[in-house]
């Protein structure tokens, strides 16, 4: 299921551990979706990260993908490390089942909040916000959004937004979606069959 | 590389002797319907294997029918029983539309189901307790006039629960409704009885008990009305058309014949490696939890659940040393959800995340156990380490 890069990354992780001195971190990911990752950098006085460690609780893609998000923003200044995207985790990786491409956007997200952390930009807490979709960060505005732009099945939303493609498989959003859909969708008349 | 199989759940290396019949059995290629020798060989073969397959559940091999796996088994009773064909109606079909079943079936019980229920049938989805344990008498208050059909599984397959199908069938049958049980992860390691039992259907496959994949049967109780879901000829009573699947067949009787001659002596030795590892893990390993009913289970099943750590990466670096397990069930190892049935014992989702299934087999020794036990906790720590949820590093 794994290429033989994600297994070597999984089974010999490199760059796992903590740096006590790290000026920033970044942790995302939820235990309830089977994923947390946490990244710690060391930048030096010029923007550059000269280390970076990590942490992750999850599946081997996981591991993988938080590992090899750390050796490519070694040696990058922060505004070059920002720019790295999931597909670029999964480009590095040399592919991950399409089931696991989550984990290569939580690598990301983890590269995002660590550098964020170092500049004193405070991440916008989960709890502030109710997302419909937990694994994706989908909210309800995202999907209204969507609904207004013409999706009328669940899933056109999942195609528009992304919601439902998550770790769960859509299995806690689907119903919740389907809820908003049928505040829009036009009421059946009365003896219309 | 020292190869260590604790997945025999998912399935069973075949038997040394069922290979062997197998082998002897290549040549016999004729058509079980046919009248000339050749045909007749093949059903003489076919009928010895039913009957030993009846006499490992103390059945009469008319009430055998042969499938091509327990999901086929399963399948066949849940839409067989619900057919609204009229061509299959008889008298002793039920005509109501309401189903009792539990919250932690087979994916091949509950997807049936929940078909049924998209077509309009009521679904009673009973819960369990902590241990996995359904309650006799929530299946007594679920039943409706409108009720036709109650499927139970006998043992769990991904914990090991053993679930009490003799009251349950009892219940049934005083109220007139049909009572099928799936004890695919049951025959051949419990005493499996289907007169004392009462069921009405029981479902069991050939590659849990040391056969072949592609193989299976289904105990149907005489009177009881079913309509087939593979329609073709006449085979297997016109309950399953396609012909034989000769050679399969042969090698499930012959499993059978094995497993009731060697039943007690291999579930005492099992569970001596059961009890071995899962008194080595608690010893072993902290933060650990063992689900499942603490003495009624299957003395094949272990599951395990290993705190801050998540389920795969055990499996996997298991692996990689030569440790066969799953996490959960193989059947939901394609998919990122947990497991139905551990989040219905109530284990929340991180906990479900981390759980891994031991089952063991008969080709199981002292030395896979203790090797199990040497690595596991190498494994298991080197995780932790790894996890930022893991309070030792703190």
């Amino acid at each position: 299921m794994y290429n033989p890069k994600v297994i070597d990354y999984f089974q010999n992780p490199r760059n796992m551990g903590e740096i006590p001195d790290a000026n920033g971190v970044g942790e995302v990911g939820s235990p309830v979706c089977g994923d947390v990752m946490k990244i710690w950098i060391k930048v030096d006085k010029n923007g550059v990260i000269t280390d970076a460690k990590f942490k992750t609780f999850g599946c081997a893609s996981a591991v993988a993908s938080s590992s090899i998000a750390t050796e490519m923003i070694i040696g990058k200044h922060i505004d070059e490390a920002r720019k790295i995207t999931n597909q670029a985790v999964v480009d590095a990786l040399g592919g991950l089942p399409e089931h696991k491409i989550h984990c290569s956007v939580l690598a990301a997200d983890a590269i995002h909040r660590a550098i964020d952390n170092y500049l004193g930009i405070e991440p916008k807490a989960d709890k502030e916000v109710e997302y419909v979709c937990k694994c994706q960060k989908i909210t309800r505005e995202q999907i209204e959004e969507a609904i207004a732009h013409g999706a009328y099945t669940v899933e056109m939303i999942a195609e528009a937004t992304g919601a439902t493609k998550g770790e769960c498989g859509g299995v806690r959003c689907k119903p919740l979606i389907e809820d908003i859909l049928n505040l829009y969708r036009p009421k059946k008349e009365k003896g219309a069959n | 590389m020292r190869r260590t199989y604790l997945d025999n759940n998912a399935t069973t290396p075949l038997h040394p002797e069922v290979m062997q019949v197998l082998k002897d059995s290549l040549g016999l290629f004729g058509n079980a319907s046919s009248q000339h020798f050749f045909g007749q060989e093949a059903r003489k073969a076919v009928e010895d294997a039913r009957q030993k397959v009846a006499t490992l559940i103390n059945a009469k091999p008319g009430e055998i029918i042969f499938t091509s796996c327990g999901s086929e088994s399963n399948n066949l009773v849940i839409k067989g029983v619900t057919c609204q064909d009229v061509y299959c109606k008889s008298e002793q079909s039920l005509p109501g539309k309401h189903i009792i079943t539990s919250q932690i079936e087979h994916p091949s019980v509950m997807n049936p189901i929940k078909s049924l229920e998209r077509q309009g049938f009521k679904v009673t989805w009973l819960p369990v307790d902590k241990y996995g344990m359904v309650d006799p008498e929530l299946v007594e208050k679920a039943i409706t006039k409108q009720t036709v059909l109650i499927s139970i599984m006998t043992a769990n397959n991904e914990i090991g629960t053993i679930e009490p199908v003799a009251e349950i069938a009892r219940i049934a049958r005083k109220h007139g409704v049909y009572f099928h049980t799936d004890a695919v992860q049951a025959v051949g390691k419990l005493n499996i009885d289907v007169q004392e039992m009462e069921v009405d259907f029981l479902s069991l496959s050939g590659h849990k008990l040391y056969a072949p994949k592609g193989v299976a049967a289904l105990y149907i109780r005489p009177g009881v009305n079913v309509c087939p879901v593979l329609q073709g000829g006449h085979q297997e009573r016109g309950l399953r058309g396609g012909t034989e699947n000769t050679l399969g067949i042969i090698a499930l009787g012959k499993a059978c014949e094995i497993a009731a001659r060697d039943r007690e002596e291999n579930v005492r030795k099992i569970w001596k490696l059961r009890e071995k590892l899962r008194k080595g893990i608690l010893e072993k390993i902290p933060e650990v939890i063992v689900n499942g009913h603490p003495e009624k289970v299957l003395p094949t099943t272990l599951s395990i659940t290993f705190k801050y750590i998540e389920g795969e990466s055990i499996l996997l670096r298991l692996s990689s040393k030569g440790i066969a397990v799953s996490t959960g069930s193989a059947c939901s190892s394609g998919t990122l959800e947990p497991s139905h049935v551990l989040l219905a014992i109530g284990l929340p989702h991180e906990l479900a995340h981390g759980t891994i299934r031991f089952s063991l087999g008969i080709e199981n020794t002292e030395e896979d156990i203790d090797y199990t036990l040497e690595i596991l906790p190498g494994v298991i720590q080197e995780l932790r380490q790894m996890s930022p949820l893991w309070p030792g590093n703190k």
